[in-house]
């Protein structure tokens, strides 16, 4: 029958790791005047908490002397384990303690004869991280469709509700379907929300096809095109009668109830010929459909590629609403796009798939986590892997050692964590430059039937010491 | 421990990750013109994990969007041991810094006739110095070639100038106005070399006549380094100068070197066949804009010269050469004493290491909207106000000149003379002396509205909509003061991670004389 609370030094934030010290077994005991601590707070982050955890070893010398070699050997380690469980009813967490040093000790009850029970106190400070560890919690696989009208997590995943009290690194591994490409990038953007019941999750897609072009006539709607999204005549063209580098409105559309916030702006486009350069823009007005947008978003370059796409294009940050001042009680704003395009050198036309807005910075949530990685060669899709470890703050790729010229993953931006007591809304877009704004030559088509393969994991995090 | 939603990348070739979890005292800072100011860090890592030297790139990135807001190329770092075992004190410098890296010699537009030198092909005997035009009473600087009286002279003979571009410079265009000393035997002639073709030639008269031309498939070829303009005996046979009139001048001479688009391809003169960019070298100045795309297409080659945004300038420039090199700073720093409204800007790399470049114009409209309650505080200046000016200048010729300039002070109802400015003795001219006479007077009448404000609360992005957290604001755009009204130019903003907090530098400090003078009188006139 074992003694509660259960205070260990283990190998791992796991049930069944190693035991390497049980601190509350005879001979040693945690006295009452046992202290998880609680974390500090840094700015608006929580920093390490200080454990104190003051033990009584108690028996002869030829019992406590091993005893006490094996608590320093513990001491000593640059990193361990320390596991508590307060009670046979609730689960086990874990600290994660730094090197220490023994406390005060107290001989007094320590006797000159080796045969006689003698009693040591020692007082322990642990420094810790600031919450404590719960059992890692495993998801997936998951398949992300990459197809942004896909009925089925739509290059999107929510994930389900997060266990522990306290923001989570969250740990992803993805594989790839799909063809061997070169010059593979993925983006994961995870954001948050409080509305569980919003379609997709808080995402606006638009496709193109719903657009008006009546203000252009080289634009016209056009029939389906499997290698576009969405179903019936499911793109926009524009056939250019010259090259010139500035924009001019191509269409426009008219977004009602978008939820307050700042979205991301991805779009999808296709050229006939790939050496083509255009330039696009999305302009946004909160009162009329006008040319001259009140907000004017970056003018982004659709560069030439080594193929005519399709490709995703970020298009800049958009918020809602766009004066900054909401109507009392209002959480919905509408807005009026233009979408802009001009033919900057080259032939042939421009299509317009979809506007894809995924929020960011959404009102009076946790900030989301967005980060960008450009992982390399996939030179055997279906044996790609890249890992994203938020916890040691690492990404890995299966394909080392065959990345040729493209090196090492890198990444921008933060890695991912999950928010317990919000929707947690991940989405995952393949082919979506590292460096912002930027197309290159070496960017992939994007294909709709592409799938990636993901798995998450997270340990649940605890500042107080709850149950999971 | 970072406070803010940041995080800090560093590559130093050997690895790339994000270290944001290592990272303490972060701080960064951007500046207009400049763009990316400098980062800096503690970073505690172990000293074998990074091999950091000064082509190591670290980023900062708003965590929340993954937008990059700082990146920079380390200095040599500071090493510390701590208890806590091995780190690092990392500074790093941004795209402004990078501006000050190179200087190199370039041509634009050059009318300093002390440039030109004798031509080693004029017959000996000959006389070519810069002098008054011997045929305009009211007297101008111009090249004067002489066959003096009493010298043999044959068909043939030259008396020539010529003026040389410096290393790796290429003429692009020329013009100049021409007159002559009498009317029979002679010609006033353009040549240009190597390939030494003869561009221009007008038989003498004494009205003479004014000449452009540039290079072009009419005109002259590519690869051209020197331009000589002379008088020759075309007709006559042997003779012996009788009179003092056997001279021809060359004033208002301007001469226009290549420029490269902000791709990086060379500019042919118009007409050219092809898709080749076109420029016409045969105006006589040049824009400020198109300089700034000639720096980005040929010394600014770490910018992505394609997606650069250069605003189109106005003013007409009639004066800009660095024969013995500048930097791109240097260069900035003199264009804005032309275009005052516009100015450069690098920021981040793309995925091929090429850096965004803007060269544009201040908004007009607030970006920002702050308050007094938001740590303002904005210094007093004294102010002497005047309305005249005296500049002394010297001329090409060694002569001293005075350029008075007045102004018109509102509320000053008297005349009011301001020290007198000396720019010393590099030569000048007219129109140099009255823009620094009417730059002291602005900056001696300015009321200076330079201040400086702290940060903490989240701000309304006015283009957007979006509301800003302390590291998201960005020099380069105006900011109102609400309770003064005044909009002010965010020249500097520095976020300081532990304070949450970010210092914006509102406006310049008006530029002192010196500073002014200095600013004028460098060897680019």
């Amino acid at each position: 029958m074992p003694t509660y609370p259960l205070v260990k030094f283990v190998d791992s934030p796991a049930v069944g790791a190693v035991v390497r010290l049980d601190l509350n077994t005879a001979p040693l005991r945690v006295t009452a005047e046992f202290d998880p601590g609680s974390p500090s707070l840094e700015g608006t982050r929580y920093g390490p908490r200080q454990l104190g955890v003051p033990l009584r070893l108690e028996g002869t010398k030829a019992v406590t002397q091993p005893v006490l070699s094996s608590l320093a050997r513990e001491l000593a380690r640059r990193e361990n384990w320390l596991l508590f469980q307060a009670s046979a009813g609730s689960d086990p967490v874990w600290f994660r303690t730094s090197q220490a040093t023994p406390g005060e000790q107290s001989f007094d009850l320590v006797r000159a004869d080796d045969v006689t029970k003698d009693f040591w106190d020692i007082g322990l400070t642990l420094d810790a991280e600031g919450a404590a560890y719960g059992t890692q919690v495993v998801l997936g696989a998951v398949t992300i469709n990459n197809n942004p009208a896909h009925a089925t997590n739509p290059q999107s995943y929510t994930l389900p509700t997060i266990l522990g009290d306290a923001p989570a690194p969250l740990n992803v591994e993805a594989s790839f379907t799909g063809t061997v490409t070169n010059g593979a990038g993925s983006t994961l953007l995870l954001s948050r929300h409080s509305n569980a019941g919003a379609a997709l999750n808080g995402r606006i897609v638009s496709g193109f096809e719903g657009w008006a072009t009546g203000m252009d006539v080289e634009t016209t709607l056009q029939t389906n095109d499997p290698l576009m999204s969405g179903s019936g005549s499911n793109y926009l063209r524009t056939a250019f009668t010259v090259s010139e580098s500035y924009v001019t409105v191509r269409a426009n559309k008219t977004l009602t109830a978008v939820p307050f916030g700042r979205y991301r702006m991805l779009a999808r486009f296709r050229k006939t010929s790939a050496a083509a350069v255009f330039n696009v823009q999305l302009k946004q007005n909160p009162g009329s459909v006008t040319d001259a947008g009140q907000v004017q978003h970056p003018l982004t370059r659709y560069a030439a590629s080594s193929t005519v796409g399709p490709h995703w294009l970020d298009m800049g940050y958009a918020s809602f609403p766009v004066s900054g001042s909401p109507s009392p009680g209002s959480t919905t704003a509408q807005c009026y796009f233009t979408i802009h395009a001009g033919r900057v050198s080259g032939t042939g036309s421009l299509d317009f798939d979809c506007l894809l807005l995924v929020p960011v910075v959404a009102e009076d949530v946790p900030a989301s986590d967005t980060i960008e990685t450009y992982h390399g060669y996939e030179t055997n899709a279906a044996a790609h892997v890249v890992g994203w470890n938020a916890d040691d703050e690492e990404v890995y790729n299966s394909a080392v050692g065959v990345l040729g010229a493209s090196g090492p993953p890198r990444s921008a931006g933060r890695f991912l964590t999950v928010c317990p007591g919000w929707n947690n809304h991940l989405t995952f877009m393949r082919h979506v430059g590292l460096a912002p704004l930027y197309v290159g030559a070496a960017t992939p088509d994007d294909k709709l039937t592409d799938t990636t393969s993901l798995t998450f994991s997270y340990f649940p995090r605890f500042l107080l010491l709850g149950s999971a | 421990v970072i406070h803010g939603d940041l995080s800090v990348r560093i590559n130093d070739g050997r690895t790339d990750k994000i270290v944001s979890k290592q990272v303490s005292n972060l701080e960064f800072s951007t500046v207009a013109p400049g763009g990316h100011g400098s980062i800096s860090f503690h970073l505690d890592a172990p000293w074998s994990d990074w091999d950091i030297d000064g082509n190591t790139k670290m980023w900062v990135y708003d965590g929340r969007t993954a937008e990059c807001l700082c990146e920079g190329l380390a200095e040599d770092p500071g090493r510390e041991y701590s208890g806590d075992g091995e780190g690092w004190d990392i500074t790093a410098h941004g795209g402004a810094a990078r501006l000050t890296e190179q200087s190199e010699a370039a041509l634009y537009i050059d009318r300093l006739l002390d440039r030109w030198t004798s031509s080693p092909a004029s017959t000996p005997s000959a006389n070519t110095t810069v002098t008054d035009d011997p045929g305009y009473a009211p007297g101008r600087d111009a090249l004067v070639m002489q066959f003096n009286p009493g010298q043999p002279i044959t068909t043939g003979d030259t008396a020539a100038m010529r003026y040389e571009t410096s290393a790796g410079g290429e003429l692009g265009g020329f013009g100049y106005t021409w007159d002559a000393g009498q009317s029979a035997n002679h010609e006033a002639q353009a040549i240009v070399s190597p390939s030494n073709v003869s561009v221009r030639a007008d038989a003498f008269t004494t009205a003479g006549g004014t000449q452009a031309a540039a290079l072009g498939f009419t005109a002259f070829p590519e690869g051209q380094t020197w331009l000589t303009l002379r008088q020759k005996r075309v007709a006559g046979g042997a003779t012996t100068v009788g009179n003092d009139n056997l001279w021809v001048a060359f004033s208002n001479v301007y001469v226009r070197g290549v420029l490269y688009d902000k791709s990086g391809v060379k500019m042919l003169g118009l007409t050219a066949p092809g898709t080749a960019p076109e420029y016409d070298y045969e105006l006589p100045y040049i824009l400020a804009s198109d300089v700034v795309a000639d720096m980005v297409g040929r010394l600014l080659t770490f910018c992505d010269g394609a997606s650069a945004r250069i605003d189109v300038s106005t003013y007409h420039i009639d004066q800009l050469a660095y024969p013995d090199g500048a930097r791109a700073v240097d260069r900035f720093n003199d264009l804005a004493l032309f275009e005052p409204d516009q100015f450069a800007e690098v920021l981040e790399s793309n995925a091929a290491g090429l850096h965004r470049f803007n060269y544009r114009a201040w908004d007009t409209a607030p970006r920002t909207v702050l308050s007094t309650g938001d740590g303002y505080v904005q210094p007093g200046s004294e102010t002497d106000q005047a309305d005249r000016i005296a500049v002394y200048w010297v001329n090409s010729r060694g002569i001293k000149k005075t350029t008075v300039v007045t102004a018109v002070v509102e509320g000053l109802t008297r005349t009011v003379d301001a020290e007198a400015v000396d720019l010393g003795d590099r030569a000048g001219t007219a129109a140099n002396a009255t823009r620094v006479g009417e730059q002291v007077l602005a900056a001696q009448n300015a009321v200076s509205k330079a201040a400086t404000a702290v940060v903490t609360r989240d701000v309304l992005d006015r283009y957007t909509g979006a509301r800003w957290k302390p590291w998201e604001h960005r020099a380069g755009y105006p900011s109102q003061v609400q309770q003064t009204g005044d909009v002010l130019r965010v020249t500097e903003t520095r976020y300081v991670d532990n304070d949450e907090a970010v210092t914006l530098t509102l406006g310049s400090p008006a530029r002192t004389r010196e500073q002014i003078v200095a600013d004028n009188t460098r060897r680019r006139r």
